[in-house]
């Protein structure tokens, strides 16, 4: 971080102090035992402003109003008791163990699988969570990297997801992350466009001109999909290529807060003045739809203006991309990809 | 905003979409370097990000697809729990007695002199298998067309 960002985010802080300072006052009220210094509190709160509120990209720092809203946003229950367990306090633990144990036992049993003990994930987690490693004289938890800002809950699901994952991996000689992760992306010999027919100069011809059609279908497809606001993308890359149902979507954005839910509401004006009803199935359908519908505009538009191909063509160039696609070479895929069937 | 005319236009166009996407995400290479911890990742799929927080994360899973597919999993996760019974609290333990099996049980399975390294995990596709036998025979009938 640039000396002059530094100073502009201190001073937004210290703008704040006495914000920070109240609800401090009202955490180690309501659990003195805990034994949280004012200097812990504070740390951990400008660890996590820094994380989410600097744009590191830009060099700008939060306005002090930001900071507020950030504060007042953060699980600050599930942070203080975050803070206290990373701290080793006994009455901590205990209240952490009887309001999450069960949770955590949950998760690994429902994530255990013949290989993967769902006892020895528990006990990782918590090892993981208690800490193996001394820096000066101070045991590193896992705690430590809690910052309050989704709930605890939300944030111990992903530390037992991803122990069941550590622990799969120590099984299978640990394969390298990117082909682990990619395992579904080599660049296999997609069979997308059928080969075309041989023999024939109208074999040729057709060749040919099939070519030229797909290169402009790809070539107007990739710059429709390119305008498309990063939140019309990730709802779309959900979909069709992590596999997600409809309902799993809309759980996603079940929060009212969600930051997908608010985006789309936006530009909805239908939903504006619902903005805290449920949001189901067909909703986020309908948000797919509108996003197909600017895909089709842009992609039409691309291949009129410039490929200068009629209606007919363009016709042309979806029929023969639809039916190359064929639904057993779409199965195929799906085959290829981690995305469910 | 334009929409497809037609039910029919529609379904061309998705299926368009649907392949488009999946042949142009298996073709790119996989972000080396810096992706979202925990702590974001369990932010963000709990819908608790401002727009200004959201932006730059929103814009890291649209390109990179091992957090993606992690959110991906995360998400998936949560459904599957939200159908299950919330288990009833545990007894309350007496103090002193978890930090004195935490230690011993950090001591038995680990050296307190190792070095850690907390890298990156990610997604695998191991829950796969799994979640396409549990998904089996419950597609609906939207997600049924993702794969004609």
């Amino acid at each position: 971080m640039s000396a002059t960002l530094l100073v502009q985010l201190e001073g937004a802080i210290d703008e704040c102090a006495a914000d920070i300072d109240a609800i401090y006052a009202r955490c180690a009220e309501s659990v003195p035992s805990y034994g949280i210094s004012p200097e812990t509190f504070r740390a951990a709160l400008r660890t996590a402003i820094e994380k989410y509120l600097v744009n590191h990209e830009n060099g700008s720092a939060p306005t002090p109003a930001q900071i507020r809203q950030f504060i007042g946003d953060l699980q600050i229950n599930d942070l203080y008791l975050a803070l206290a367990c990373a701290r080793g306090s006994d009455d901590a633990w205990v209240e952490f163990d009887q309001s999450y144990r069960r949770y955590i036992e949950r998760i690994a049993h429902h994530l255990a699988s013949a290989e993967t003990d769902a006892e020895e994930v528990i006990d990782s987690v918590y090892v993981e969570l208690y800490g193996t490693r001394v820096v000066n004289d101070v045991r590193q938890s896992k705690f430590a990297t809690y910052t309050g800002r989704g709930t605890l809950r939300g944030w111990l699901r992903t530390v037992v997801w991803h122990a069941v994952i550590d622990m799969h991996r120590a099984r299978h000689d640990e394969v390298s992350i990117e082909d682990w992760s990619e395992s579904g992306g080599e660049m296999h010999d997609r069979p997308g466009w059928r080969a075309e027919a041989r023999g024939g100069e109208g074999a040729m011809v057709d060749k040919i001109t099939r070519e030229r059609y797909r290169e402009a279908t790809v070539a107007a497809l990739d710059k429709s999909l390119a305008t498309l606001d990063d939140h019309e993308k990730l709802l779309l890359l959900y979909y069709h290529v992590e596999g997600l149902k409809l309902r799993e979507i809309a759980r996603l954005v079940e929060e009212p807060s969600s930051p997908l839910r608010r985006w789309f509401q936006r530009q909805s004006k239908r939903r504006i003045s619902l903005p805290e009803s449920r949001v189901h199935e067909s909703t986020v359908m309908r948000w797919l739809e509108k996003v197909y519908g600017k895909v089709l505009e842009r992609f039409r538009s691309e291949l009129q203006e410039n490929n200068r191909l009629s209606d007919a063509e363009i016709e042309m160039c979806v029929e023969m991309a639809t039916e190359d696609l064929a639904p057993e070479d779409i199965r195929r895929h799906l085959m290829d990809v981690p995305a469910e069937g | 905003m334009p929409r497809p005319k037609s039910n029919k236009e529609s379904e061309r166009l998705r299926k368009l979409v649907h392949t488009h996407l999946q042949r142009r995400t298996s073709q790119l290479a996989p972000i080396v370097g810096v992706h979202l911890d925990e702590d974001m990742l369990a932010a963000f799929t709990g819908g608790h990000l401002s727009d200004l927080e959201s932006a730059p994360i929103i814009k890291h899973l649209v390109g990179c697809s091992s957090c993606r597919r992690v959110t991906a999993q995360l998400i998936r996760l949560d459904s599957e729990l939200a159908g299950e019974a919330e288990p009833a609290p545990v007894q309350q333990e007496e103090p002193h007695r978890i930090l004195g099996f935490l230690s011993d049980l950090a001591s038995r399975m680990l050296p307190s002199t190792e070095t850690e390294v907390f890298a990156y995990h990610a997604p695998a596709d191991d829950f796969e298998t799994k979640d396409e036998a549990k998904d089996n025979g419950e597609l609906e009938s939207e997600e049924k067309s993702r794969e004609q």
